[in-house]
């Protein structure tokens, strides 16, 4: 049995709730020209390579992992930003390779994202109204009036002023930034929010704020997050899910109270090893990882972590470990289990 | 005597919409060995602290108004320009954020570790290729004596991270300034980082001053805190009392803040309004606008030193109060989630 049918029959049994979004075996490759000018080749970077997760009605699914792991590219071909390379992600039981143009409109609609750094993807030029209305413009039935009405309701939930709408990016403050840009998320009446990573840039007073802003949007409005960090904190303050991606692939996968828990795979335990403590009298020292993250366009044989595991065996060297279900809603794939 | 000795320092920031008081009266003292944290948000007012003890302050702008930088006994402001020159990269050292951004892409990390060397060690051939090679092995980057060949782009980031640290340690500093040193690393990394940081310091018996915004890295690295608001330190102690027992609101309010990994709490307490301008002062409490505990007082007047307990002050009107009492900010929250009291198991 693959990774997803494991995982999606089960957590959709344990919680009787509806997968909005499904990902199967998803696998993104890029290709990479390397070497000197005459000798050249090209080479496969394999940023996503067999990931499987599901997203369900007024649920965060969260990724964690470090930089490289994938997760964003994960979220990027959620977006249709990206092309799968092989696998498929169904929204609403729907193949997103094979909905028509009418549907993908519908799903990017429904679909929208926060990003990390929300003065990056704003025009500088353009008046913040016409920032947060312009997924609105995908629907043709939706008037410039009702854009404009929209946008104003979107402010005032996030906690700005109607009257901002006239202003440019450069008067609000970081933290108002984020809030226009979950603003400019909502006017659309979306179904799922990918957020990746949408406080790591903001002052840690200004952090609570918009954590708190997006649980109560979710809270009041039953939306799905996806939501990709990399502070633990964070992370289990957020979801109910949890991913731990590493090079491309799941490491673990759990209910996030169960996985904060009982962390299994030595990853996730590294990871929790190397998260900076709550207080002074904490030290965590579990598991500390050796060397780099190898290269994902050379990613180990076996299980790709053999060689920064303090516990690989033989058998990690040779055979990847395969996904097995470890609790009730909890799997991982490691040799140890 | 104290080897940093920071007393009533004033650096201003000038520009077309006036006089910013970046930093506004920070006194503070270092020995020897010991690790201090600044801790602050944007615009507090920690990293124009450790610029200006390195002189190292944006130029035309900032203007070092007043105080005392006196490190062994001499006063940093008293000094030429030649001097500080020989000073920095010598006696005291910074890392920076980015490695990628203080490394010359031009040349390899070995020339430009040696360049500190030949400046301040004034070390030639193979003397200086020798303590070029002992300071990549300090920070423990594998095989220094072929990767001292290497440019910065054949490094990963926290091999480059390490890169910057050997340029800091050739010279063996006594002081070593880390502004958000990590905060650019992956979390595993970043673990690896800090225990060389503190292995170094065992080892060298240097003073780190640790500019961050994070309260994790001070609950790792350090042993006293100064915490930062609008260019004053408002809360100062040695590292265990500010996690069980902070007397400044600020304090408080940010430790619970902070999402924890080994509890779930239901909300946070989200500390209302953004970080204040050094521009406009105002008469009172410069949190005060911000703070849950802000009584009439706190608007009007400047808050006192208050000592809470010897070696542990704040700037606030209700100091005392907030010592003694266990004040939740967070309505329904365990006032002891996140802070803890009691005996501490010991650290495995």
């Amino acid at each position: 049995m693959t990774q997803a049918q494991h995982s999606s029959a089960a957590a959709s049994a344990a919680s009787g709730g509806q997968p909005l979004l499904q990902v199967d075996d998803l696998h993104v490759f890029f290709p990479v020209r390397r070497g000197p000018v005459l000798r050249r080749k090209t080479v496969t970077l394999k940023a996503v390579d067999g990931v499987s997760f599901e997203v369900r009605q007024g649920e965060t699914f969260s990724i964690v992992g470090e930089s490289g792991c994938g997760k964003t590219t994960t979220a990027r071909a959620i977006l249709k930003v990206e092309t799968p390379t092989s696998g498929s992600i169904h929204w609403q039981g729907k193949n997103l390779e094979h909905i028509d143009e009418q549907e993908t409109k519908a799903y990017r609609s429904a679909v929208q994202a926060v990003f990390q750094d929300p003065y990056s993807s704003m025009n500088p030029r353009l008046r913040i109204g016409n920032f947060i209305a312009e997924p609105l413009l995908l629907n043709s039935s939706i008037g410039r009036r009702e854009r404009r009405e929209r946008a104003q309701a979107a402010l005032e939930q996030v906690g700005l002023r109607p009257a901002d709408i006239d202003n440019f990016p450069h008067e609000f403050s970081g933290g108002q930034r984020q809030r226009v840009a979950i603003a400019r998320a909502l006017a659309s009446a979306p179904r799922l929010i990918v957020l990746d990573e949408p406080v790591s840039s903001l002052d840690v007073s200004i952090r609570a704020q918009i954590m708190n802003l997006l649980k109560s949007l979710q809270e009041a409005q039953g939306f799905s997050y996806l939501f990709i960090a990399h502070h633990l904190g964070t992370v289990r303050y957020m979801s109910q899910m949890v991913g731990v991606m590493y090079l491309g692939r799941m490491m673990e996968l759990s209910q996030s109270e169960e996985l904060f828990a009982n962390p299994l795979h030595p990853y996730t335990r590294a990871l929790f090893s190397a998260a900076l403590p709550d207080h002074p009298d904490i030290e965590r020292k579990d598991v500390m990882l050796q060397n780099d993250v190898a290269a994902a366009t050379d990613i180990p044989s076996g299980c790709r972590l053999h060689t920064r595991c303090p516990f690989a065996k033989p058998v990690c060297t040779a055979v990847e470990p395969e996904w097995k279900k470890v609790g009730s809603n909890h799997w991982t794939a490691c040799h140890l289990y | 005597m104290a080897l940093l000795e920071v007393e009533d320092l004033r650096t201003q920031l000038h520009s077309r919409r006036g006089i910013n008081k970046a930093v506004n009266g920070v006194s503070f003292k270092l020995d020897t060995g010991k690790s201090l944290g600044l801790v602050g948000e944007s615009g507090s007012g920690k990293s124009m602290t450790a610029l200006s003890i390195l002189r190292l302050v944006p130029q035309p702008y900032a203007r070092i108004a007043g105080g005392a930088i006196r490190f062994e006994g001499h006063d940093l402001l008293e000094k030429s320009d030649r001097e500080m020159r020989q000073i920095r990269g010598g006696s005291i050292a910074i890392i920076l954020q980015d490695p990628m951004t203080s490394l010359n892409p031009v040349f390899s990390i070995g020339y430009q570790i040696a360049e500190s060397v030949r400046i301040h060690q004034r070390l030639t051939g193979r003397a200086q290729l020798a303590k070029v090679i002992e300071s990549l092995r300090r920070v423990r980057v594998p095989a220094p004596e072929i990767r001292v060949r290497d440019y910065p782009h054949q490094f990963s980031g926290g091999m480059r991270q390490r890169v910057a640290g050997a340029i800091a340690i050739a010279c063996r500093p006594k002081l070593l300034i880390a502004d958000e040193a990590t905060t650019a690393l992956d979390a595993t990394i970043q673990a690896q980082y800090l225990d060389l940081l503190r292995t170094l310091q065992r080892e060298l018996d240097l003073a780190f001053l640790f500019i961050t915004h994070d309260f994790g890295i001070v609950a790792k690295m350090c042993d006293d805190v100064a915490v930062m608001y609008a260019g004053r330190i408002v809360e100062y102690a040695e590292v265990r009392e500010i996690f069980n027992r902070p007397a400044h609101p600020y304090t408080l309010a940010l430790l619970e803040a902070v999402p924890k990994l080994d509890a779930r709490v239901d909300r946070l307490y989200a500390i209302p309004g953004a970080p204040s301008s050094g521009y406009a002062e105002q008469p009172g409490c410069p949190f005060a606008p911000r703070c849950a505990l802000a009584i009439q007082q706190c608007h009007v007047a400047k808050p006192p030193l208050t000592v809470v307990k010897a070696g542990h002050s704040a700037e606030c009107w209700r100091a005392q109060e907030v010592y003694a009492t266990d004040i939740a900010l967070q309505a329904g929250a365990d006032a002891s989630a996140g802070r803890r009291s009691g005996t501490p198991e010991a650290g495995a």
